[in-house]
């Protein structure tokens, strides 16, 4: 592998990892009184999808790390597998917000949300971006010698893509709640 | 330039309206009970139709409910002679 991409495969892991340690202390930090709101539907709605997003990316890589890419390519069953794990966190969290809009009775959006949404879709656009950067650059280098990249990536390629933009959604929505409760 | 700030009424008509419940407002002038929270607390300036809105709840004018303030204005000095 180049210098170069070394250099940015370093950088680019630590600015993850340095987001990521910003967005958790902004995020799980404790509020002020001034701050400490009743949770929005649209904020229940997106812990809900945070928490089920995390598990279904590590039950997804749990899966993969046990049978790795070669068995997943290979056994039409892990495939299956994999697939299951994202059709039951789909229908779980189709379940749980169904349940929380019978149980709510109140107006579920209004233009606080809106504007909460439009923030945290810039987000999510820009995590999809970084991940489709990290799998582009990685399997690049990978197989630059061999001159074709398997067969199997796209497929997870997907899956990661779909996996983040969920997860990211839901951070960007939580994450755009505490600076608008911050800043109003 | 000087941070603007919309001051409210809310808790105060509100109360003076059979103290009706933050979740009561929410419903009446559709949004959340969330948004009335943080406008009671003046930490949200509402779209213009989100404010008419509250304002009809309470047969008032958008006047009566909600009004502009410059910090400049609270700090400059008052002529009372």
């Amino acid at each position: 592998m180049g210098l170069f991409y070394k250099v940015v495969a370093v950088c680019g892991g630590v600015a993850v990892v340095a987001l990521a340690a910003y967005s958790a202390r902004y995020l799980f930090r404790r509020p002020t009184d001034a701050e400490t709101i009743p949770a929005t539907p649209l904020q229940i709605r997106a812990w809900v999808g945070l928490g089920l997003g995390l598990v279904v990316a590590l039950l997804t890589a749990a899966v993969l790390v046990a049978r790795g890419v070669d068995g997943f390519a290979a056994d039409p069953r892990t495939r299956l597998l994999v697939v299951g794990i994202f059709v039951g966190g789909l229908g779980l969290y189709g379940l749980i917000v169904w349940r929380l809009r019978s149980e709510h009775g109140e107006v579920l959006l209004d233009e606080r949300d809106h504007a909460v949404l439009h923030r945290a879709g810039a987000f999510q656009a820009w995590a999809v971006l970084a991940c489709l950067v990290v799998w582009a650059i990685a399997l690049t280098e990978a197989y630059w010698d061999a001159g074709a990249i398997p067969v199997v990536y796209p497929y997870l390629i997907l899956w990661s893509c779909f996996i983040v933009h969920a997860v990211a959604l839901a951070a960007g929505v939580l994450l755009a709640y505490r600076r608008a409760e911050r800043d109003g | 330039m000087a941070k603007p700030r919309v001051r409210n009424s809310i808790r105060r008509l509100r109360f003076d309206a059979g103290e009706m419940t933050q979740r009561e407002l929410a419903s009446r002038v559709e949004c959340t009970r969330q948004t009335i929270v943080m406008l009671e607390q003046e930490r949200y300036v509402p779209s213009l139709a989100l404010a008419f809105r509250i304002a009809r709840v309470f047969s008032k004018s958008i006047e009566d409910v909600f009004r502009y303030e410059d910090e400049d204005e609270d700090e400059a000095p008052t002529d009372t002679d």
